[in-house]
């Protein structure tokens, strides 16, 4: 079973920790993405996985085989973990052909001459750049070094992949069309995968799993749901997606669900199974498309939760409406598929869109 | 395609039977040590004794030392020797720089022309490049009499400090100039197109953004030319005379020839000096240089290189860059050659009366043939081996984890700290202290090689060590990713990619072989001789003709060499593009 | 016996013994005894000599060539090197136990000054003959003068247009005629001594007039070149090697002339000796010998050194020899200043007075 296990791995940079405490694990067949912003120590890991950086503490197992144990002093060179690696810079080298680069890790590898061949030619096929087998990579496009980069990462079939932000160089369109094949090559070879973005559109689209990062910490493992929906904290709330924040104190709680005085005095009642310290302030996350929004003089919302509020700005992105709203002291940012001809709303937060990330 | 096409091959071969790259990264580093500290290491027992080492009864002491420091005469020396260090490398640095810049960020007419001529100097022999200054340029030269009579200005004083550091800044600027060149061809030259799209004029473009971004080249070239420069004997020896001006190297040479006993230890304790000195500078060196990584553009292509337009300046430019190249090079060469068909040069009697074919005949006589045929065996064979040793050293220094890589790249230019006068003597000692293998090594040929090859792999390096540079790591960690253990990775990757700077090393290695003598003024032994060595007799008796034609050989065995090389591997010494 | 027969057995007895001493006689003038024989026979068996000398080889092999019409069985390799080195090469080969030199040639007073106090030259063995020459001919035992050289004055005879320097006093005395001079300075050993020999005869005096007029070089070969430059119109006390340079060549006379030093000429012995750990010790002896005899003497003459031996004369009119010095500057005005002590302790204060003077 080719699973990973990576367990408190720490790193020390001169100036900074780089890594403190990284643990997760991937099962078989899984494509986990370490999200984060610059620094956050996600390249840091995928390279102390790939045996480029060692870390100072922790561990790394790969399908039963211990690649680093800093206790134990087992350090394995990288050039005999058998993964595959796709850079940033797609590192495709220059003064080979597309053949040539392809060829080079079965002539490591010692496969029969004869065998080689075939072997590439099929693997080309999978990333649909056999016509080019023979070009050199500065006769290519970005995005097809990116598949010569890939192939030759899959073409002695490691069983385990890791991609490091594959995708920043490539422009929007390409880089939607790349992400739906890669997952659907993925998926279909069963690969294990740990793929590195910063960009969340991609971590959620693609992902089984996915794991943000910040200041060489993990901050939160989940699916993509459970990371868009339940953002365990404040960092994870802001960095996937847009989202409200409020901030309250406890007012009441019973069970299944508390109340939260915000600062203006009004009370907002959430579904939480959690038993807050009374008076406790507690900061709670909804996203903008949960909220709901009417025009103030035809609206039928009414009730706990629901405020005033007036329209401040309005940007069409094609797919959705974006609203911004004032309602007292509050800001607010909705997302509604329709628009809404008004300039005084009324908006209604649903209890069961909130998610406490802060106390 | 389905998934059964994806058929699982057999995993990465865990070498067991290859040596691992630890293993193969120590002996590298053993042998480059090995070789370079051979001789240094007689020279420092030489320093610590109170007699010459191979007497019997010496005791250890720091007397030679103290004798060196407390004389005056050497203070005066060092100070001569930092002027004229301080000097040559200013020239260089600002000549050189400014060359590259010209030649790879502006349309200045010849370009590339311009930037391979000014690699010359460094092609041609340092004796004979020194005589035909002499011949053209000294007191009693051809030009400077002609220009001072009619013209009456002065010409630039050959046996001044500033004199002498303009000849050996022509000499030294080429590492200058390639250094640079290497970090602007790296450079992101998006980082300059922004100054100009902020509307910034070219010449505030070339000062606020690329001079400072060539910052740590033209510091990396500067300590290193400052080094070469404070171990130069022969231009302060030849030309520093008339008006008895001492360097450290001249005072060092001085105290070998006119001590009361010969091999006196203050000779081996100076060179020791010396060497410190290049240490100290040497890690000066590296601390400048770790900020260097700030200035490497993040990941990225270099893409195309901004071309700053000169306007107006472009021609009055490359005027002045061809006069400099035709007085400072070519003038001396044509003089050169001149001489070789002239029993000597003189303005009191037109060359034509004083043709003779004689100088060329004698060529093809016995110590003259053999030392031609001698030297040009030693530098195919060094230059080849050398270029290897140091390709390889080179590679472990920078693209390794060997944890005591960091002590390479000093050791690789520690021959050339010191005078090759004493590091022959060096040379000498080490083969007398080593018994058999030293023995056959000191009376054969293949001494004067090893010696030759140890003394001038600084130049292997400083050449190979930019191009090195440009290579991205990212191209050695695919490698090993693929399951390529690092020597392989090295093999099939990095090496190829440094094609250009390997064969711009062996051209360059041809060259110091084919013209060296002082290592193996020790070593030379009737059937052996070299054609440095052979020149340099030839000269001390007071015949120059065959001086200069020896000299014109050397120029034509290396202009064949470099053509021929250039036609069969279809590289350029410079500027080489990796696709 | 009658008288008659006893007067013929007397004359007969007599005249057998005139013929039995003359036979003895012719048989001992036959074999009267060859000193050399025995170091012949040695040298038979031996595998040729090494010279380490500073002559300079064009003159060095001429020399040879008619050493070896007598001994044309032993093998002379020279190796041309600068006194330090060849001092110093021996030093360390022999302190080794290696093959070193059989026979030593230099100039440098304190590198013979030391050897003799570190016992290099052997001691053994005296050449015949050597009682024909000066007793300074023998400095130390087995330490010899071979070539007693004189410094001299070269001169562009274009430039001075028909005058010709005969003394250092004249150079001295027309700053506008001779403008610039050129010469060693008394860092170089030859330059020591042949200014040592002309100021101990005629002080400083002269010296102090040529001051700043002078442009010292480093060695014959710089010197020649920027007389024949026009650079410089005398070289004063330079090395009488430059005397077959000019003859040999016939464009050199075109431009340089040649004369002796009549008011003070210093000699700059070239000493010689057979090493204590000489591999070939009789036939580097046989050398030695040749030398002072009159075939050497005539070989040293033709080959640019000085003959010195007592009345003897060139049999071609070769003028290289010491009686010509004398007859040319006269007998009091030749120094010759032998290998003491004194001679080189008397260096530092003499050098510093030339500095004092010449900058």
């Amino acid at each position: 079973m080719p699973e990973i296990h990576v367990d408190s791995l720490v790193k020390q940079f001169a100036e900074s920790r780089a890594l403190d405490d990284v643990s997760f694990h991937v099962a078989e067949g899984e494509l986990f993405t370490l999200l984060g912003p610059s620094g956050c120590g996600k390249s840091t890991t995928l390279m102390s996985v790939a045996g480029f950086q060692t870390p100072e503490e922790g561990s790394v197992t790969v399908d039963g085989d211990v690649f680093f144990d800093a206790r134990r002093r087992i350090n394995v060179a990288a050039e005999r973990r058998n993964l595959g690696i796709v850079f940033q810079s797609y590192a495709v080298w220059p003064h080979m052909t597309v053949y040539g680069n392809l060829a080079f890790p079965l002539k490591v590898r010692k496969t029969k001459r004869n065998a080689i061949r075939p072997r590439v030619l099929e693997v080309l096929e999978l990333v649909e750049m056999a016509h080019l087998v023979d070009r050199y990579p500065h006769q290519l496009s970005g995005g097809q070094q990116q598949r010569v980069a890939l192939a030759r990462a899959l073409v002695y079939s490691p069983s385990v992949l890791l991609l490091d932000e594959p995708f920043s160089n490539l422009d929007a369109k390409l880089r939607e069309r790349a992400r739906t094949w890669v997952k659907e090559l993925q998926s279909r070879l069963g690969l294990t995968t740990v793929f590195v973005t910063h960009d969340q559109d991609e971590a959620l689209s693609m992902s089984d799993r996915v794991a943000v990062m910040s200041l060489g910490e993990v901050q939160q493992i989940g699916t993509p749901e459970e990371i868009y929906r339940r953002p365990a904290n404040r960092f994870v709330a802001e960095f996937v997606g847009n989202v409200n924040l409020l901030t309250g104190v406890v007012a009441t709680w019973e069970r299944g669900r508390l109340a939260l005085e915000l600062e203006d005095g009004r009370k907002l009642w959430i579904d939480s199974d959690h038993t807050p310290t009374p008076n406790a302030r507690i900061t709670i996350a909804v996203r903008p498309e949960s909220l709901r929004i009417e025009p103030a003089g035809t609206s039928t919302l009414n009730g706990s939760n629901t405020l005033d509020a007036r329209v401040t700005a309005m940007a069409f992105l094609g797919d959705h409406y974006q609203y911004e709203l004032a309602a007292g002291s509050l800001a607010l940012t909705v997302q509604t598929s329709g628009p809404v001809f008004a300039e005084q709303v009324k908006v209604h937060i649903p209890a069961d869109a909130c998610a406490i990330v802060a106390e | 395609m389905t998934s059964a096409a994806y058929e699982h091959t057999a995993p990465a071969r865990r070498s067991r039977s290859l040596p691992t790259a630890g293993t193969l990264q120590w002996l590298v580093w053993l042998l480059v040590f090995g070789l370079v500290l051979g001789p240094f290491v007689p020279l420092l027992f030489a320093s610590v004794r109170d007699r010459p080492l191979y007497q019997a009864g010496g005791v250890f002491t720091l007397a030679a030392y103290g004798d060196l420091l407390h004389d005056p005469a050497f203070w005066r020396a060092a100070l001569h020797t930092l002027e004229y260090a301080s000097l040559t490398t200013a020239l260089s640095v600002v000549a050189g720089g400014a060359v590259a810049i010209l030649v790879a960020r502006t349309d200045m007419p010849g370009g590339q022309a311009f930037g391979r001529l000014t690699l010359l100097p460094l092609l041609l022999p340092s004796l004979g490049i020194v005589l035909g200054w002499i011949v053209v340029w000294g007191p009693g030269g051809y030009l400077s009499s002609q220009i001072q009579s009619h013209l009456h200005i002065g010409t630039l004083d050959i046996n001044s400090i500033p004199g002498m550091a303009v000849i050996e800044a022509t000499r030294l600027l080429p590492v200058a100039y390639m250094t640079c060149e290497a970090a602007l061809a790296r450079a992101d030259s998006s980082l300059e197109d922004a100054a100009r799209s902020a509307g910034a004029p070219p010449l505030t473009v070339l000062r606020r953004i690329t001079i400072p971004m060539l910052r740590p080249a033209l510091l990396n070239s500067g300590t290193l030319i400052f080094t070469l420069s404070i171990a130069s004997l022969g231009i302060p020896l030849l030309l520093g005379t008339p008006h008895n001006i001492q360097f450290v190297s001249t005072y060092l040479y001085l105290q070998w020839t006119n001590a009361a006993t010969p091999d006196s230890p203050i000779v081996s304790a100076g060179a020791m000096l010396l060497l410190l000195v290049a240490t100290l500078l040497l890690l000066l060196r590296n601390r400048l240089l770790g900020a260097e990584a700030r200035y490497v553009s993040v990941a990225g292509k270099a893409g195309r290189t901004a071309m700053l337009s000169l306007r107006v300046w472009r021609w009055p430019l490359a005027c002045a860059i061809g006069l400099y190249l035709a007085l400072s090079t070519l003038v001396p060469v044509l003089g050169l050659a001149v001489m070789s068909f002239v029993a000597f040069l003189t303005p009191l009697i037109a060359p034509w009366h004083l043709f003779t074919w004689s100088n060329w005949q004698i060529l093809g006589t016995g110590v003259y043939l053999r030392s031609i045929e001698h030297s040009a065996l030693l530098a195919l064979v060094g230059g080849i081996v050398t270029t290897a040793v140091v390709a390889v050293g080179t590679l472990v220094a920078h693209r390794s984890k060997l944890p005591v890589r960091r002590t390479l790249p000093f050791v690789m230019l520690y021959p050339r700290a010191i005078p090759g006068l004493i590091i022959g003597i060096g040379f000498f000692w080490a083969f007398l202290e080593t018994g058999g293998p030293g023995s056959f090594l000191r009376q054969s040929i293949w001494g004067i090689l090893l010696a030759f090859c140890i003394r001038n792999l600084p130049f292997a390096y400083v050449v190979m060590y930019p191009t090195l540079t440009r290579i991205g790591e990212e191209l050695d960690r695919a490698g090993r990713s693929v399951g390529a253990s690092w020597w392989r990775t090295c093999r099939t990757i990095v090496l190829p990619l440094l094609r250009p700077a390997l064969f711009a090393s062996f051209i360059l290695m041809f060259v110091e072989i084919l013209n060296d003598y002082d290592p193996a003024l020790f070593l030379v032994r009737p059937g052996t001789e070299v054609i440095g060595t052979t020149m340099l007799d030839t000269f001390l008796q007071g015949i120059v003709g065959p001086v200069a034609s020896l000299a014109m050989v050397q120029v034509g065995i290396t202009v064949i060499v470099l053509a021929l090389g250039t036609f069969v591997f279809k590289v350029r010494v410079s500027g080489g593009h990796d696709a | 016996m009658n008288s008659k027969s006893r007067v013929a057995v007397v004359v007969l007895a007599l005249a057998a013994l005139v013929a039995l001493a003359s036979v003895v006689g012719v048989a001992s003038a036959a074999k009267k005894p060859n000193p050399l024989a025995p170091l012949i026979a040695q040298s038979k068996k031996e595998s040729g000599i090494v010279v380490y000398g500073n002559p300079p080889s064009a003159n060095f092999t001429n020399l040879v060539a008619a050493f070896n019409k007598q001994y044309p069985w032993v093998k002379v390799t020279e190796y041309d090197l600068d006194d330090n080195t060849i001092f110093s090469k021996y030093a360390s080969e022999s302190a080794q136990g290696v093959r070193t030199a059989d026979l030593l040639i230099a100039s440098a007073p304190n590198l013979w000054v030391y050897s003799s106090r570190q016992g290099y030259a052997d001691k053994s063995f005296t050449p015949i003959g050597l009682d024909k020459y000066p007793t300074w001919a023998k400095q130390f035992k087995g330490i010899f003068v071979m070539s007693p050289d004189p410094a001299i004055i070269v001169y562009n005879k274009l430039l001075l247009k028909g005058t010709v320097p005969t003394s250092v006093a004249q150079i001295a005395a027309n700053p506008s005629t001779y403008d610039s001079v050129t010469g060693y300075t008394v860092d170089n050993t030859f330059g020591y001594t042949g200014l040592y020999g002309y100021v101990a005869l005629n002080g400083w005096s002269n010296l102090q007039k040529i001051a700043k007029r002078l442009k010292p070089q480093t060695g014959v070969g710089a010197q020649l070149q920027l007389l024949a430059q026009g650079g410089a119109k005398a070289a004063y006390l330079t090395s009488p090697t430059a005397r077959f340079t000019i003859s040999s060549n016939a464009q050199y006379r075109q431009i340089l002339d040649w004369s002796y030093v009549k008011d003070g000429t210093g000699l700059v012995p070239r000493g010689i000796a057979v090493t204590k750990h000489a591999a070939s010790p009789a036939s580097a002896k046989l050398f030695l010998d040749w030398i002072y005899s009159n075939a050497g003497q005539q070989a040293m003459c033709d080959s640019g050194f000085t003959a010195y031996k007592t009345g003897f004369k060139p049999s071609n009119g070769c003028t290289n020899t010491l009686s010509d010095v004398y007859a040319k500057v006269g007998v009091k005005k030749v120094y010759m200043p032998g290998f003491t002590q004194k001679f080189v302790n008397a260096r530092p204060k003499f050098a510093s007075t030339w500095h004092g003077i010449f900058g």
